[in-house]
């Protein structure tokens, strides 16, 4: 029963990191992503405030 | 009026006095006056439940419902645990289907900001290796089970008992009920005592394997993340999740059901709920239904002592490994991240974090890494549910 344990334990521990490894790549790939788009989003919202606030 | 003649006077009082709790203790239906005191001990326990949430202020949120779940199913003569009454169907409706655990999960994911793990992803390794207590414990389990005469654990017994050292409470109690239902009273009271117990029990690891100098590195402020990072990660973790662990996809997907309902900003209403009555409701009967599992005939064992001993083991484990594994990371880093983190990866949010920030500023009043610490806390919270859908995939390993 031990060896079960141990068999599971490598597996179970595998599969946490990999999973972990993947999101923190998806993580690092989807903020290059999405930070220019973010950024500019709220650059034309601030804008749209600047241009409300002289009207 | 035959139906509802009564007996004579001193036989009502008999019988009367045969009904009451009184009775009840000194000769229990199902057996002598040995039953009797058990139930009466396990009534003991409920109130030491009691007072430490009361008194002590250890988990109360959960111990209040789960204490006096504990005595109110004991109460000789109720029957409330019984098929019937309503701690049996609480228990039954909620637990055993796995309900409960899961909507607290939903509420929790409402609560959770992914802000500080998103803005530095590294921190998800954190909360990996502090998974390590899970599988250590497992095995320790298994260890128990062989060499402890009077203690049997089987495979699945194991894995639920392993889960305690994921610092989750609902998670533990929906891998043991889908597990192991016999052993859901024991593992959500260690669980849940534990986690109360952690500003006490990491420090001392924490201390030790660190020095003073690891202790006072300043981290890095983290960069700002926007909205729409916030509402891509829930999408992305189910999507991980669905593709490649759907047995996690119950736990996780509630976890971020709850996230995305707060931070896409056009359900507040949902949110606010989910954040509010709905996780409060839940507890309240998560805990009663956890209560009504403290029976005496399940909870007065060797084995309960096992899970507990097997608790402390869990959690120092999963801090240990967390700490260590930022060491290991430093090795290769150019920007340094402070060891005292690494404990955080254990997920008991947000005590474990609130722990290392306390150790931070001991070290360096400066020095503040609750932000930090909160990358690998809720890192830790996904990598429990991980671990937790490997566990319950154990189901269809078996052969």
């Amino acid at each position: 029963m031990i060896v079960q344990g141990l068999k599971l334990a490598v597996l179970g521990m595998g599969v946490v990191f990999c999973f972990l490894l993947l999101l923190m790549v998806f993580i690092q790939i989807s903020a290059k992503v999405l930070t220019p788009r973010s950024q500019a989003k709220e650059g034309d919202m601030s804008e749209t405030k600047k241009r409300r606030k002289k009207f | 009026m035959e139906g509802t003649m009564l007996p004579p006077i001193f036989d009502m009082v008999v019988n009367f006095v045969e009904s009451t709790g009184l009775a009840g203790f000194i000769s229990p239906d199902s057996g002598g006056l040995f039953d009797g005191i058990k139930q009466a001990m396990m009534i003991g326990i409920g109130i030491l439940l009691l007072y430490l949430a009361i008194h002590k202020k250890f988990e109360p949120l959960l111990l209040v419902p789960i204490g006096f779940g504990a005595i109110l199913v004991n109460a000789p003569m109720a029957g409330m645990g019984d098929p019937g009454g309503i701690l049996y169907y609480i228990n039954v409706i909620g637990i055993k289907t796995g309900i409960f655990p899961l909507l607290v999960f939903m509420g929790v994911g409402a609560l959770t900001d992914f802000g500080p793990l998103i803005a530095n992803p590294k921190t998800l390794l954190l909360g990996a290796a502090a998974q390590v207590g899970i599988f250590a414990t497992l095995i320790g389990a298994l260890l128990l089970s062989r060499f402890v005469p009077g203690i049997h654990f089987d495979l699945f017994d194991a894995a639920s008992i392993g889960i305690i050292g994921g610092a989750d409470g609902p998670t533990a109690i929906f891998l043991s009920s889908q597990l192991s239902p016999h052993l859901v009273g024991p593992i959500a009271v260690a669980a849940y005592s534990y986690m109360a117990l952690v500003p006490i029990i990491q420090p001392p690891i924490m201390r030790a394997l660190t020095t003073p100098d690891e202790r006072k590195i300043q981290m890095r402020q983290l960069r700002d993340v926007g909205r729409l990072e916030k509402i891509v990660f829930p999408l992305l973790v189910l999507g991980l999740c669905i593709l490649l662990l759907p047995s996690a996809a119950p736990l996780i997907g509630f976890f971020m059901f709850g996230n995305l309902m707060q931070v896409c900003g056009v359900v507040d209403r949902l949110s606010e709920t989910t954040q509010n009555s709905l996780i409060n409701i839940v507890t309240i009967f998560l805990g009663l239904g956890v209560g009504a599992q403290l029976s005496a005939a399940q909870f007065l064992s060797l084995s309960t002592v096992g899970i507990l001993c097997l608790g402390v083991i869990a959690f120092s484990m999963g801090t240990a490994s967390g700490i260590l594994m930022v060491k290991g990371m430093n090795l290769f880093l150019k920007n340094k991240i402070n060891p005292l983190i690494g404990s955080a990866g254990v997920s008991a949010v947000p005590m474990a974090a609130r722990v290392s920030q306390k150790l931070g500023l001991q070290a360096d009043p400066r020095n503040h890494l609750l932000m930090h610490a909160m990358g690998p806390n809720v890192a830790g919270v996904i990598g429990s549910a991980v671990a937790a859908g490997v566990l319950l995939a154990l189901k269809s390993l078996v052969v």
